[in-house]
C-alpha cells in the first residue's frame, strides 16, 4: 500500500491514532505499574528497617548481657584484679564462644588491651571516648575500627566496684553479618564507611561486583535515614535506603545500606505486560486490515471517475459512473455524470474542426504574432506544394510574390473589409495569382496572437479580376 | 613491658595523693605545732571527706615516729547498705573492725594493691577484723550490693584528719620540721597532685585553706527503694 494515495492515507491516520492512544495506554499502565512497585518498596524497606534494628537490639543485648554477667563475676573480677592474664583471656574466649561473638576485649582504665580473644595484647584502645561514655552510663555501644575490621562493639565498665576495666564485646561488620541479616530479614544489606569523603564497602550479602560497584553509584550521597534513593546497578535497579550506624560526630561514619530489587518486585508485573503488550500489537494490525478495507470502500468509487474522466478526455463522452456506495460519493458520482453529460452536449471534438479544415476548398494558415507559420490546411499545402511540415515555422511573407506586402496588423484590420488580389510563390518557384482574406486571431492583453490567411486559387477558378466574397472562419 | 605493669585499677587518685602547699600563719605553744587546713573545691565550696595528711621531707612520714595506737580500733560499719563511714583514714598496721548493722548480709571484698581481701557472707552476728598494713587506698565493694562503696585510706604517717561538712581538719602535735602536706578525696581528678612543702617551728599554731580542682561526681549509688532491701539499722 503506497502512502501518497488517499487510501494509505486513511489507513495510516488511523493506524497511527491508535498506536498512538495505545502507547499513550501502554506507557500510562506501566507507569503506574512502576509506581505502585516503588512504593511496595519503600512500605517494605521502611519495614526491613524496623526489623534490621530489632535483630541489631537483640543481638546487642544478648553482647550486652554476656558482658554484663561476665563483668559481674566476682571471680571474673578477682582475675581482673590479680592481673591473672590468662585466666581473663579463657573468660573471654569462653564467653565470646557462647554468644557467637567476633571479639572480646578487656582494657585497663589506662585504655591499654590487656587481654583479646582477636590479637595480642599491648594495644591502645583507640576508643576512649567510648570507656568514658561506658563508666559514665554504665553501658556504650558504637561502630568501631579496631585492628583489622570495623566491630558494633559494646563496652561496659568492670566495677570493684570503681571501674577495674573494660570489656568490649564486638560483632564484626562484615560479609558474614550482612548474610547473617538477610537471612534473618529477606532484604539485601551492605555495610560502608566513609574515608575522605569516599563510601568504601566492608561487608554486603551481595556479590562482590556488585559491592564494589556500590561506592561510586554512592558518591557525595550522606546517609539520610529519611530517604529512599533508586541505584542503577551492574544487576538491575535497588530500591535503597541508608540507615547510620556510628554516632553522628564520627569522623569514620559507618552506615548500612538496605535494598530491594524493583526488577524483581515488577517480575509478576512482566506476564500482564507482555500480555498487554501482544493485544495491543494484535489489535493495531487487525485495526490496519480494516482501515485498508474501509479506505478502499471509500477511495474505489473515487478511482473509477478518475478512470472515467480520462476516457472523456480523450473524447468519450458516453462514459458515465455508477452511482452506489455512501451518500457523499453517491452525489459525487450524481454530480459526475451530469457534468459528462453537458460536456457532450456543449463540446465539438477535435476530430469534427480538423475534418472541417480539411474538406476546406480555401487555403487557410494561422500564423502565430511574428508571422510564422503554425497551421496549414490541404489546400494551403497543396497550393504551395508543401507539406504541413515544411510549411510549420516558415515566414508566411515568403509565401507572396509581393515583397511590399504589408502583413502588419493594421494592414489586416484595414484589409478585413474585403479581399485582395495577391500573388502567391509555390514550391516550384511559379506564381499564382489568389484572393487573400486576413483576420486576426485574438490573443491577449498584450496583443493578437497571429493572424489567419484566407487564400483562394484565382489560376483555378479563371476568375482574375472577380471577387468572391470575403469568407470568414469561425472561431471558436 | 609485663602486663601487670598495664594496671592502676582505676585507683590513681588515690595511689598519689594529692600535696598541696598551705601558707601558713603560725603561733607558738610550749608542745608542738598545731595546723588547721581547710579544704575547698575550685568553687569556693567546703570539701567533705578530704584526707588531709603530713608527711615529713626527705622521709615516708611517721614510722620514725612512735605514736600511739588508736585505743580502739576504727569501725567500717555497714548501715543502710552503705559503707560508714564514707571514707575511713588509718595508720599503716591498723585493724579495722567492720560490724553489720543491716539485717542482710554483706560480702565485704576489696581488689586494691593495697589491701586485697574478701569476707564472706556475713551478717549482724560477727564482726570480722581486717589488718591494713600497706599504705593506700582499699576500695571497698559488696560482692551482693553493688552500689555500696567505701574507702579505707592507709598513711604512712601519725599526722592525718579527715574533713567534716565544712571542709577542715585540724592536725595537732606536729613536731617541728618540714612536711608536705598531702590532700585525697574520693571524688578528685587524677591529674590534681601538687605538692608543696611546709616548715614548721615548734608550737607554731596556724590556719591554712586548700583548694582542689572541680570534684568529679560522687560514684555513690543510691539505695535501692525495694522495700525488701530496706533494712533498720541495728544501731
Amino acid at each position: 500500500m503506497k502512502f501518497d494515495t488517499l487510501q494509505g492515507r486513511i489507513a495510516l491516520l488511523f493506524v497511527a491514532a491508535l498506536m498512538l492512544l495505545q502507547v499513550a495506554v501502554f506507557v500510562t499502565v506501566d507507569w503506574a505499574i512502576t509506581s505502585i512497585a516503588r512504593e511496595n518498596l519503600a512500605t517494605e524497606l521502611d519495614t526491613d528497617m524496623r526489623v534490621f534494628h530489632r535483630v541489631n537490639e537483640v543481638r546487642t543485648q544478648q553482647m550486652t548481657d554476656v558482658v554484663r554477667v561476665l563483668s559481674a563475676d566476682f571471680g571474673f573480677r578477682q582475675a581482673v584484679a590479680t592481673q591473672d592474664h590468662n585466666t581473663v583471656l579463657s573468660a573471654l574466649v569462653n564467653q565470646s564462644r557462647r554468644v557467637g561473638a567476633d571479639l572480646m576485649m578487656m582494657m585497663t582504665p589506662q585504655g591499654l588491651v590487656f587481654a583479646n580473644t582477636g590479637g595480642p595484647p599491648g594495644e591502645a584502645f583507640n576508643q576512649p571516648d567510648l570507656m568514658l561514655l561506658a563508666e559514665t552510663r554504665g553501658l556504650a555501644h558504637d561502630i568501631v575500627a579496631f585492628g583489622k575490621g570495623t566491630y558494633r562493639m559494646t563496652v561496659i565498665p568492670v566495677l570493684a566496684p570503681l571501674p577495674i576495666a573494660y570489656l568490649a564485646v564486638g560483632i564484626s561488620v562484615d560479609d558474614n553479618w550482612a548474610a547473617r541479616l538477610t537471612r534473618e530479614g529477606q532484604f539485601n544489606i551492605s555495610f560502608l564507611v566513609q574515608e575522605d569523603q569516599q563510601w568504601r564497602v566492608i561487608g554486603s550479602s551481595r556479590p562482590p561486583a556488585f559491592a564494589h560497584s556500590l561506592p561510586g553509584l554512592l558518591q557525595g550521597r550522606r546517609p539520610d535515614a529519611t530517604q529512599v534513593f533508586e541505584l542503577d546497578t551492574i544487576d538491575g535497579t535497588w530500591e535503597s535506603v541508608f540507615i547510620p550506624l556510628s554516632n553522628e560526630q564520627s569522623p569514620r561514619p559507618v552506615a548500612a545500606l538496605l535494598q530491594r530489587s524493583l526488577d524483581e518486585n515488577l517480575k509478576p508485573f512482566q506476564f500482564s505486560r507482555m500480555v498487554l503488550l501482544a493485544v495491543m500489537l494484535g489489535s493495531v494490525l487487525l485495526f490496519a486490515i480494516g482501515a485498508a478495507i474501509l479506505a478502499g470502500s471509500l477511495t474505489r468509487p473515487l478511482d473509477t471517475m478518475t478512470r472515467v474522466a480520462a476516457l472523456i478526455a480523450r473524447g468519450n463522452y458516453a462514459q458515465r459512473v455508477p452511482v452506489t456506495g455512501i451518500r457523499e460519493l453517491a452525489d459525487l458520482a450524481r454530480a459526475f455524470n451530469r457534468m459528462a453529460a453537458s460536456l457532450a452536449a456543449s463540446t465539438v471534438s477535435r476530430t469534427y474542426v480538423e475534418n472541417i479544415l480539411q474538406s476546406m476548398n480555401e487555403a487557410l494558415i494561422v500564423t502565430d504574432a511574428n508571422g510564422r507559420i503554425e497551421t496549414a490546411n490541404g489546400a494551403a499545402q497543396a497550393l504551395f506544394g508543401y507539406t504541413g511540415t515544411e510549411l510549420a515555422g516558415k515566414p508566411v511573407s515568403e509565401l507572396f510574390a509581393e515583397t511590399s506586402i504589408n502583413l502588419s496588423r493594421q494592414a489586416a484590420e484595414a484589409a478585413a473589409g474585403g479581399a485582395q488580389i495577391r500573388r502567391v510563390v509555390r514550391r516550384d518557384g511559379s506564381i499564382v495569382p489568389v484572393e487573400v482574406a486576413q483576420s486576426t486571431l485574438s490573443g491577449d492583453a498584450d496583443g493578437p496572437a497571429g493572424r489567419i490567411f484566407l487564400l483562394t486559387d484565382l489560376s483555378r477558378t479563371g476568375n482574375l479580376t472577380g471577387h468572391s466574397e470575403p469568407r470568414r472562419m469561425a472561431r471558436r | 613491658m609485663h602486663c601487670h605493669s598495664l594496671f592502676a585499677f582505676g585507683l590513681r587518685s588515690a595511689m598519689a595523693p594529692v600535696a598541696a602547699a598551705v601558707s601558713l600563719a603560725v603561733s607558738t605553744s610550749i608542745l608542738a605545732a598545731t595546723l588547721e587546713v581547710t579544704v575547698r573545691d575550685a568553687a569556693g565550696a567546703p570539701v567533705e571527706d578530704a584526707v588531709v595528711s603530713l608527711v615529713r621531707a626527705g622521709g615516708t612520714g611517721g614510722t620514725s615516729i612512735a605514736a600511739p595506737k588508736p585505743p580502739t580500733a576504727p569501725l567500717m560499719d555497714q548501715r543502710n547498705q552503705q559503707y560508714v563511714p564514707y571514707v575511713l583514714p588509718v595508720r599503716t598496721g591498723t585493724t579495722v573492725k567492720f560490724p553489720n548493722n543491716d539485717n542482710i548480709q554483706h560480702n565485704v571484698y576489696s581488689f586494691s594493691p593495697a589491701k586485697t581481701f574478701e569476707l564472706k557472707l556475713f551478717g549482724r552476728s560477727t564482726t570480722p577484723e581486717v589488718v591494713f598494713d600497706k599504705a593506700g587506698v582499699a576500695v571497698l565493694g559488696c560482692n551482693i550490693h553493688d552500689w555500696m562503696l567505701g574507702f579505707v585510706v592507709v598513711l604512712d604517717t601519725p599526722w592525718f584528719a579527715k574533713s567534716g561538712r565544712n571542709g577542715s581538719v585540724t592536725l595537732r602535735d606536729i613536731p617541728a620540721g618540714e612536711y608536705a602536706i598531702n590532700v585525697w578525696q574520693p571524688n578528685m581528678q587524677d591529674d590534681d597532685k601538687p605538692v608543696q612543702k611546709v616548715t614548721l617551728g615548734a608550737d607554731d599554731n596556724g590556719k591554712s585553706s586548700f583548694s582542689v580542682k572541680t570534684l568529679k561526681p560522687d560514684r555513690r549509688k543510691p539505695t535501692p527503694s525495694n522495700p525488701f532491701y530496706n533494712s533498720s539499722s541495728g544501731g
